[in-house]
């Protein structure tokens, strides 16, 4: 198509040809408001109508008429931190169990700042909770460093539950004491291992009948007093190393050893756990920050390979992981993975992933096409049947921080996006000094976003948080599923970074039946982490359940294992695996309520 | 120096951003994919000699092959996302606007991945992801891309659009501080970033879309730079890409002239 002799109205449109295509393609921007960073565009889902008005799920929100108050407090050790602390805060954590063994779900919340009491909220009976962290001596337990996570779990071999509280520095074990009540700090358990992490995990890796740990450090192990991340973590993003990776102590009977695990020290902010390729052995799935999220196989025990490349797209990884929930979503009886990571545009539009496992073992993002790719700044997801329909829905909490001065979404006028997004920009040795960073008290990142609630819709995913009266805009941290009340309907505890603890009562009407488990191992390891469960429906389907209830971001939920059943009456059947390879069936168990399903009591397979 | 006059500016280009795609890969762990890169690079080709022929031009296959894959290397060094056709797709566009988008001199507008970067801001902005990090940590390669963009800029006659646009972030960095409320230097260090010293460096020197007087260069450069920083002050990511962009569509409306190369080697076209 060579150029032709121009008439005079040819020849002036040709001039202002490019002014005329520049201003196009601006309107558009500028309409959309794609660029728009103040205010942020905050993540709202926007399900259609029919979805919204048929959505089923009814939760109200009522920690403070039930006894838990708990305030999370703002704490970094560092004093260069500064007006900057909300967005580099320890945030809490929370570990739910049955710790006095009364059938009732207790929950022990972390306060990460020395000196402030962390919180055991026991159940009394379905109706309140009542603090008794101080009588068994499980209150002040951070006076030598910050705490970081705390997870129920009989790391001695004894049969009861003790608390293992990591913190970012030395970690210790809080032992039960034999005869009553109350717990006594064991630190020599531990092998005197300190590190900074942000995820700890607990499974038997390597089978020898001891529960190990798992620890995904997410600073490098350095004096946090004089750290300022600011300066380290950004940076070649896809190779940042500056973290403090993944780290496993095996259990012995003289204690916890370091299992050598080599791997690339990433900003690791969860760790999930699965069987991923079904061989037994207990895989890791860490999500990262900064970086690539790795994927590493189990050596039948003899250590771990890291085989990302091999099973995940190594294009799609988000450098923003920040959770690893293993669920067989679709009922496959695959274990998918869910990984949350950032989504506030125009800065970062990275969405989360969820993994689906194929039946080569390689696994496809599947989050776009399932609904559940946005959902803000992206923390704790939980995978749970909330309806009792027979699908398991996803709850997400979200949220990142807010200055000083920023106390109604009224005040929040001044992102701190394009700050961060400069400091990203800004090579390291600049970032050095501190005063080159602006006053956070009148910013805000990713606050006052709403968490998702997404419902399984014959296999669709849509997010009816609003509707299901998810009500708060606080920055959420951590979420641990619980059945506080025992009535099959799952609830959910929210830890909020600077903000109140939030119990969601599930008060949805007419759900369906149910199937509850409580899986009873050997006298080595009460609590079976690691059993697989798989559920054989009348419909022909094998939906399946791994109990690792520790997986994600920073809650530990409910260690029972949880079936929705929808319309569906009469005896169940279950096929479980246990940790140790052996593998039985338990058939005609009773629906709707919580029943013991013990080692070795069922039929050999 | 005759062999540097006898080199076209857009080999340096070229040089400049593979070498940076194969260090990414190989040390800085960059998500790009293999499908990636050779959509990218085979529909970038295709759409240049498709067009090409269309449009009936005259250069040799050679220059349309240095031609799209300078842009094509391009597109892979600057823009992030995790969509398999992305980068084949942004390539096109880019492409394409060389020979849709053209001034009354018969010369396109756009710098062509200037065109398709903002193209995908207005058209794909969940696809595309920020990354100014990417590079960042490495002062190595923010001296690879200088020594390449003072070679580029010089060898396309085009420095003084850099010095331009330099000098107005540099006498703007003060009020736009103050108003920001931050040091000078807040405004200044995310100039050294990898994204826009290539982008200074390497795709506002291209003579096709830049005037070819002195003073029309530096006029072009300190435009686009005050610009940017205004689009900086009200937050607007993707502030200098969407200023260059700006600034070329309103000097196309002037007739920019010929291209002012050394010795009649062929443009620069990045």
């Amino acid at each position: 198509m060579p150029s032709v002799q121009a008439s005079p109205l040819a020849a002036f449109a040709r001039r202002f040809r490019g002014a005329a295509v520049a201003v196009a393609l601006l309107s558009i921007i500028v309409g959309t408001k794609r660029l728009r960073t103040t205010p942020e565009r905050v993540y709202e889902a926007a399900p259609p109508p029919a979805v919204l008005r048929s959505a089923p799920f009814r939760f109200r929100e009522e920690a403070r008429d039930r006894g838990m108050l708990f305030e999370h407090r703002l704490h970094y050790p560092n004093p260069q931190a500064g007006n900057y602390l909300p967005l580099m805060a320890f945030p809490p954590a929370l570990a739910v169990a049955d710790f006095d063994g009364d059938g009732f779900m207790d929950v022990y919340v972390v306060q990460p700042e020395p000196g402030q009491p962390n919180r055991l909220f026991r159940n009394e009976a379905g109706e309140r909770f009542t603090d008794v962290a101080r009588e068994v001596g499980l209150d002040d337990l951070d006076k030598r460093a910050p705490g970081s996570m705390a997870l129920w779990a009989d790391l001695d071999g004894d049969g009861q539950l003790d608390l293992f509280q990591a913190r970012f520095g030395c970690h210790s074990l809080f032992v039960r004491d034999a005869g009553r009540l109350h717990f006594t700090e064991r630190v020599q358990q531990v092998g005197r291992y300190c590190s900074n992490p942000k995820a700890v995990n607990v499974a038997d890796f390597n089978r020898d009948g001891r529960l190990d740990l798992v620890f995904g450090n997410y600073y490098p192990a350095t004096d946090l007093a004089t750290y300022f991340p600011f300066t380290h973590i950004f940076g070649t993003a896809g190779a940042n190393s500056f973290g403090g990776g993944v780290e496993v102590l095996f259990g012995t009977p003289r204690g916890f050893v370091r299992a050598g695990l080599r791997g690339p020290r990433a900003h690791t902010t969860a760790v999930g756990i699965s069987d991923v390729n079904d061989d037994g052995w207990p895989d890791l799935f860490a999500s990262n920050d900064y970086t690539y999220d790795q994927m590493l196989r189990n050596d039948a025990g003899r250590g771990f390979t890291d085989v990302t490349e091999e099973t995940i797209p190594r294009v799609e990884h988000g450098f923003s992981g920040m959770d690893a929930e293993f669920a067989d979503f679709d009922d496959s009886g695959k274990m998918s993975l869910f990984v949350s990571n950032m989504y506030f545009p125009p800065f970062s539009t990275v969405h989360n992933l969820l993994w689906k496992k194929g039946d080569d073992g390689r696994f496809t993002n599947v989050a776009d096409e399932q609904g559940v790719a946005r959902c803000g700044w992206a923390w704790t997801a939980k995978f749970a049947d909330f309806d009792d329909s027979g699908d398991l829905d996803l709850f997400v909490v979200n949220g990142k921080a807010r200055g000083a001065r920023v106390k109604t979404p009224g005040d929040a006028v001044k992102s701190f996006a394009f700050v961060r997004n400069t400091i990203t920009a800004t090579p390291p040795f600049l970032r050095e000094e501190m005063s080159l960073v602006p006053d956070f008290s009148t910013y805000y990142l990713s606050a006052f976003e709403r968490s998702c609630l997404f419902w399984n819709r014959g296999g669709h995913f849509y997010d009816v948080a609003r509707e299901a009266g998810i009500t708060d805009l606080e920055e959420g941290q951590s979420a641990a599923l619980v059945d506080f009340d025992n009535d099959g309907r799952i609830d959910v505890v929210v830890a909020n970074l600077g903000g109140p603890l939030l119990l969601y009562h599930n008060v949805t009407p007419a759900p369906g039946h149910w199937l509850g488990l409580e899986l009873v191992g050997p006298e080595s390891m009460r609590v079976p982490y690691g059993a697989k469960i798989i559920l054989r429906r009348a419909d022909g389907k094998t939906p399946m359940r791994e109990l690792y209830p520790a997986n994600g971001y920073r809650g530990q939920s409910d260690p029972r294992i949880h079936f929705g059943l929808g319309s569906a009456t009469g005896g169940q059947t279950i096929d479980v695996r246990w940790p140790d390879g052996k593998a039985e069936t338990f058939a005609d168990l009773p629906i709707d309520r919580y029943d013991a399903i013990r080692y070795g009591a069922g039929a050999a397979r | 120096m005759s062999w540097f006059r006898a080199v076209d500016a857009r080999w340096f280009v070229l040089a400049n951003n593979a070498i940076l795609l194969t260090v990414g890969l190989a040390l800085f762990g960059l998500q790009r994919s293999s499908l990636q890169i050779a959509t990218c690079l085979a529909a970038t080709i295709t759409c240049e000699l498709v067009l090409a022929r269309l449009w009936g031009r005259r250069a040799t296959v050679g220059d349309r092959l240095l031609s799209s894959a300078t842009a094509a290397a391009s597109t892979l060094v600057l823009l992030v996302s995790p969509a398999w056709w992305f980068y084949a797709a942004v390539g096109v566009i880019a492409i394409a606007s060389k020979y849709l988008v053209r001034d009354a001199a018969s010369k396109h507008v756009f710098n062509p991945t200037n065109f398709a970067i903002v193209f995908a801001i207005a058209f794909f902005p969940d696809d595309l992801l920020v990354r100014p990090d990417q590079f960042s940590g490495s002062p190595w390669l923010m001296a690879q891309i200088a020594v390449f963009g003072v070679l580029a800029a010089v060898r396309g006659a085009r420095f003084r659009t850099t010095l331009g646009y330099y000098a107005a972030v540099l006498g703007f960095a003060l009020p736009v501080g103050t108003l920001l409320g931050v040091k000078p230097l807040w405004i200044l260090a995310p100039e050294m970033n990898t994204s826009t010293l290539i982008f200074s460096c390497l795709m506002m020197t291209d003579p096709r879309t830049t005037p070819s007087s002195p003073r029309g260069q530096w006029a072009f450069g300190f435009a686009t730079g005050a610009l940017h920083l205004c689009l900086r002050y009200v937050q607007v990511p993707y502030s200098p890409f969407i200023a260059l962009f700006v600034v070329a569509g309103v000097f196309s409306v002037r007739v920019r002239g010929p291209a002012a190369t050394p010795s009649g080697a062929p443009i620069q076209t990045l």
